[in-house]
């Protein structure tokens, strides 16, 4: 909403953002970075979920409406901006109690004690990069601070990356910066997490866990990484909570998620990043938000034609309200992610299907009847305002045909196209679980970006032994 | 209050604004244009971050320093705002620490209960007048108070804070002999808080932003508690529509405090003169502090709060000549500028100091003297205003208040 008035009061329009009460701090946070440091905002009270109409009438005749008047037509305060220190201050001398209290006292911290960047461990993480420390990567919203290698090093060191986890990091600061991926939408009330999925040679070469307890920290590779974008997150796009991240539950940060090379390799199955054009021979990392999810367990079948309906359930029984991200609130933008183990990877594999087949199975089975996603839309949520049924969006031609119809009781698919089902296979090897991630659409779309190694990798990675 | 290696972790007491800047560039950018440099020398030269570290064998007098040199005070020493005396402050309020109460005019620094609380400690607040710091400051919030206006103006305008109720008795808030000062912590630090809070958080820095032409005693603490004991009368939060029993601030705006040792009779008479031209030119509310030995006299007279105010409408009235020859109304604001209710009055030979009886803002306090001393305080500026705001208490206020009394 403030960025429509953004875009409103780029071209001289004066607007008035109306916002309900709990949000205007967060509000006056946001407007800072899109360069309205002082957008006007006008209060709604409360939360207009909760309010009869005659309340919320009320409240909008009481209060809102003055508001609206103020702002479309009196003085707006000019505003100062702050200076941040060069990047290269030294900002604190002191012990490793002292640095981490400045660091969780000034909201720099997740919490947990911090790695102090000095400036000798950021130089060794520097090393790891072709990239000089000044080079910009993007400009994260809601902050509007640049992305540089420099900060980047900075929250690796504060995270507990090793040196030679830069050039991921890297590439997850670009996949961040991406419009794509959408990270100012990072502070919205569903709270979804980003999961971080990686690819390619370097999954072996860094000790990444791709195996048994694949989402569970406890390899540094993993697990530093997972708590770097977190920190990337806070430090640089500026996300915090109280503020501007307004998670209603939020999760953790989840550690990053590595498949099972060899195993796709057997059943000649593509890779998350080969699905997006990676080649194999290169490593890249895949970002995506995922509300939640949940593990499918014991998949019990010797065959594709098995195993297949319990996966195709999981799909159509875990995704509820994130139906409006296929239709309603955005198009086609619904992206689930179905994690198979090696074991169940290839039992299907072994049934003769390809990746591809298992999209276009689960495509034509993983469905529900139009009733139940209209209800989602419209009938327990007010997430798709005016009340318009399926059929009403493929009139409009906002939904492919096949969700045309009047019969409520009709079948529909939960995605557009059968490879708008992610699959990954990782996990215990040994055991028939699966996991399935359900998607926050287009407010954290799976962005892909290859993980460019320095010219003389193999020679700094011998440097270091 | 410094940790096992000597540090001092102090909460940066000054504004900061929605858009993330911080008000003491606009300060720096002002006093550099004005040559105002040397009274705040270091002036927006501080990290600009939630905490700060300071070092040192005395880290305390290093930050009062500090603080002294970057301008974050009224020009006595403060006490310095560790980050936990600040947050057992915020202990006493049934607040969070990032709560927003709105921004403070005019250079809009945001009022987060951290904020006040950092500048209640370095005013010297014990922690259970917080509640009390924060009524107050909810209420020149309100756009009734025009907060810009009394920063900026070029007259010598203050907040004076009305406390009612048991917690005045509780905090020990004086009401009685030498209410106005010196001596209390409570009156000093209270009214003190609110200060460092319009110069920290809004900017109200004098000769930089505040134009006010010579200021006024009560621009250090201006805060006193009604002698309910004593008084006849409902308190004043009572006609609010208020209980009697509920805790509650009174803000009045307050140009000075002038003593008119006497009866009504003498507190007409200083109303009826050029001390109340301003507040006439502004249909203004002035604050009346009565004496209890002249309340009770007049209620035995059978005089209620409107009967005494009534009276001295009619008594406290500026002769029409008089204004005429003044400078203010001959050379400044000429005939056809005033409000309507003025220029009708002075065609009939006097200006009442108000445009109504209500508009006169009855108090009662100081000591039980014979010879009784009133306070006059004639008002400021537009809009009228009088702003009452009960005082809020969190859960489990009586044990606050005994821990901390142990």
């Amino acid at each position: 909403m403030l960025r429509v008035s953004a875009i409103a009061e780029s071209v001289g329009v004066p607007t008035s953002s109306l916002c309900c009460e709990g949000f205007l701090g967060q509000a006056k946070t946001t407007s800072v970075g899109l360069g309205f440091p002082n957008l006007p905002v006008a209060c709604v009270p409360g939360h207009v979920d909760v309010q009869s109409e005659q309340h919320l009438f009320d409240n909008v005749c009481n209060v809102t409406v003055d508001q609206v008047i103020q702002n479309l037509t009196g003085d707006i305060p000019v505003a100062v901006q702050a200076k941040d220190p060069a990047p290269d201050d030294i900002v604190f001398s002191g012990s490793f109690e002292a640095v981490n209290r400045l660091f969780i006292e000034n909201g720099w911290s997740d919490g947990l004690p911090i790695v102090p960047p000095t400036k000798a461990k950021i130089s060794e993480f520097l090393g790891f990069t072709d990239y000089d420390g000044d080079h910009v990567i993007g400009r994260l919203l809601p902050d509007n601070r640049l992305a540089t290698v420099w900060n980047v090093a900075v929250n690796g060191v504060m995270a507990g990356c090793r040196p030679e986890y830069m050039p991921i990091l890297v590439a997850l600061a670009e996949a961040m910066a991406d419009p794509q991926y959408g990270v100012e939408h990072s502070g919205n009330t569903p709270g979804a997490e980003t999961l971080i999925v990686l690819d390619g040679p370097l999954i072996r070469e860094l000790d990444f866990n791709y195996e048994q307890g694949a989402l569970r920290d406890g390899f540094q590779a993993n697990t530093s990484i997972g708590r770097f974008w977190r920190l990337y997150l806070r430090n640089v796009a500026g996300f915090l909570l109280h503020e501007n991240d307004k998670g209603s539950f939020g999760n953790t940060w989840r550690v990053v998620l590595a498949e099972n090379e060899a195993s796709l390799k057997r059943m000649k199955w593509p890779s998350i990043a080969q699905d997006a054009g990676i080649r194999e021979s290169d490593s890249a990392v895949t970002i995506s938000r995922f509300t939640g999810g949940n593990v499918i367990v014991s998949v019990f079948g010797d065959s594709a034609e098995k195993c297949l309906p319990y996966l195709a359930d999981a799909l159509t029984t875990h995704t509820t309200w994130e139906l409006i991200f296929t239709i309603g609130f955005a198009q086609g933008t619904y992206r689930p992610l179905l994690i198979l183990s090696p074991l169940i990877a290839e039992t299907i594999a072994a049934s003769g299907l390809s990746k591809k087949d298992v999209q276009q199975w689960l495509f034509e089975n993983a469905r529900i009847p139009a009733w139940r996603f209209e209800q989602y839309m419209t009938g327990w949520t007010n997430l798709v305002p005016g009340k318009r049924s399926l059929n009403d969006f493929v009139r409009l031609g906002k939904a492919p045909k096949l969700y045309a119809g009047t019969d409520k009781d009709r079948l529909v698919p939960i995605v557009y196209e059968p490879e708008h089902i992610m699959i990954g296979v990782s996990g215990d090897p040994m055991r028939s679980n699966c996991y399935l991630f359900v998607h926050n659409g287009m407010l954290g779309f799976p962005t892909t970006k290859p993980v460019v190694l320095p010219r003389d990798w193999h020679a700094r990675r011998r440097a270091q032994d | 209050m410094q940790d096992s290696q000597g540090m001092l972790w102090i909460v940066i007491p000054a504004g900061q604004q929605a858009n993330g800047g911080w008000i003491d560039d606009t300060l720096r950018e002002r006093a550099r244009e004005q040559g105002l440099t040397a009274q705040a020398p270091l002036t927006g030269e501080f990290p600009r971050q939630r905490v700060e570290p300071v070092a040192g064998p005395d880290a305390e007098a290093r930050a009062r320093d500090l603080f002294t040199r970057r301008g974050w005070t009224d020009g006595l020493p403060v006490v310095a705002p560790t980050a936990a005396r600040v947050k057992n402050m915020i202990r006493f309020s049934d607040r969070k620490a990032t709560d927003v109460l709105g921004e403070v005019d005019p250079l809009r620094g945001l009022a987060t209960i951290e904020k006040l609380a950092a500048n209640a400690v370095m005013a010297g607040c014990r922690p259970e007048y917080f509640p009390v710091v924060l009524a107050a400051v909810e209420a020149v919030l309100d756009p009734a108070f025009n907060m810009n206006g009394v920063q900026t103006t070029d007259e010598n305008v203050a907040p004076m804070i009305i406390v009612n109720g048991p917690i005045a008795r509780e905090l020990n808030i004086n009401s009685s002999f030498g209410a106005l000062g010196p001596g209390w912590q409570a009156n000093a630090t209270i009214g003190r808080a609110l200060r460092l809070i319009m110069l920290n958080l809004g900017g109200g820095r004098p000769g930089t932003v505040s134009f006010a032409g010579i200021g006024q005693p009560g621009r250090y603490t201006l805060c006193i508690a009604e002698n309910e004991e004593m008084s006849p009368w409902p308190p004043l939060h009572t006609e609010a529509g208020l209980a009697a029993e509920t805790n509650a601030v009174t803000i009045t705006r307050v140009e000075s405090t002038i003593n008119v040792t006497g009866g009504v009779e003498e507190i007409a008479s200083v109303m009826g003169t050029a001390a109340s031209a301003f507040q006439i030119m502004w249909s203004g509310r002035p604050t009346i502090i009565i004496a209890p030995a002249t309340a009770s006299r007049l209620a035995q007279q059978g005089m209620s709060k409107d009967d005494v105010r009534r009276w001295l409408f009619d008594n406290g009235q500026w002769p029409a000549v008089q204004w005429h020859k003044s400078w203010f109304k001959s050379q400044l604001v000429k005939e056809g500028n005033w409000p309507e209710w003025v220029e009708r009055a002075a065609l009939g030979g006097a200006i009442p100091a108000t445009e109504k009886p209500e508009d006169i803002i009855i108090v009662v306090a100081g000591g039980d003297v014979p010879i009784a001393q009133q306070v006059y305080a004639p008002s400021w500026g537009f809009p009228p205003a009088r702003i009452t705001r009960e005082i809020s208490l969190p859960d489990g206020w009586p044990e606050l208040i005994a821990n901390e009394a142990n």
